[in-house]
């Protein structure tokens, strides 16, 4: 029997390095999309009720002071 | 309110946050985004460096408004969508261009991308992600399909951090060695 045939350590080690990279990138990739996401989305309450209060005047647009 | 009183208030505003056909082409000055500043106040250190540069938004794109959102606002928007409360200071950009020819239906869909800062803790990497969105938005803003290019950035940013992921591995290896 050939006891030096397969060399378990580094097969071993190389798998476990390969598991962990994909996790990681796995786990990097998850991170971005919950960082910046795109949606489409047919009704929004979140839009309904912006659309509300800038309708109404109670949200304005942002406006930037020249005395500063 | 039920769905139908709902659409019928909904019918009934000026302003709306859906998309438009646009008759003209899309040039850099076109008006073309609206964007949103969710803060309830959760990340201080995020929410300062987020509220010190939003003015730069507003000289780099001044077609485009921003509406800042007020704490209490803040928090009676994330009450109506609970499953964003801890994201934010969120910066939500509503997309406001249709292009012609695409599929026509009596309401477009609402249409958009979402910075959500509130998950990143440093604010140093809050400022660099805010600067990232800015360039993108900036680039990106004559884009028909401007959801393509997003997935194009996530996909090159992704590829960029396999890279940096190799590097610091190999880097790693070489000091073990």
């Amino acid at each position: 029997m050939n006891e030096e045939g397969i060399p378990i350590f580094p097969l071993l080690v190389a798998s476990l390095a390969l598991c962990y990279f994909g996790l990681e990138v796995n786990r990097q990739r998850n991170k971005l999309r919950s960082i910046f996401n795109v949606f489409d989305r047919e009704e929004s309450e979140i839009a309904a009720v912006l659309e509300q209060w800038v309708e109404s005047g109670e949200l304005k647009p942002f406006v930037v002071s020249n005395h500063t | 309110m039920d769905q139908h009183s709902s659409n019928h208030a909904e019918s009934k505003r000026h302003f709306k946050l859906r998309p438009k056909v646009h008759e003209q082409p899309l040039t850099p000055e076109t008006p073309r985004f609206h964007v949103f500043l969710i803060d309830t106040g959760w990340n201080g250190p995020v929410s300062k460096v987020l509220h010190e540069h939003m003015p730069l938004f507003h000289h780099y794109h001044p077609q485009d408004p921003v509406y800042i959102l007020s704490r209490e606002q803040s928090i009676k928007v994330l009450k109506k969508a609970p499953e964003h409360i801890g994201r934010d200071p969120m910066v939500v950009v509503y997309d406001i261009y249709h292009p012609i020819g695409t599929k026509t239906k009596e309401k477009a869909n609402y249409h958009g991308f979402r910075l959500n800062l509130g998950i990143i803790k440093n604010p140093e990497q809050a400022l660099g992600k805010l600067q990232e969105f800015l360039k993108f938005v900036a680039t990106h803003r004559t884009a028909d399909c401007l959801s393509c290019e997003v997935e194009r950035e996530l996909h090159r940013e992704g590829l960029g951090n396999m890279v940096k992921l190799l590097r610091e591995a190999s880097e790693a290896s070489l000091e073990l060695l």
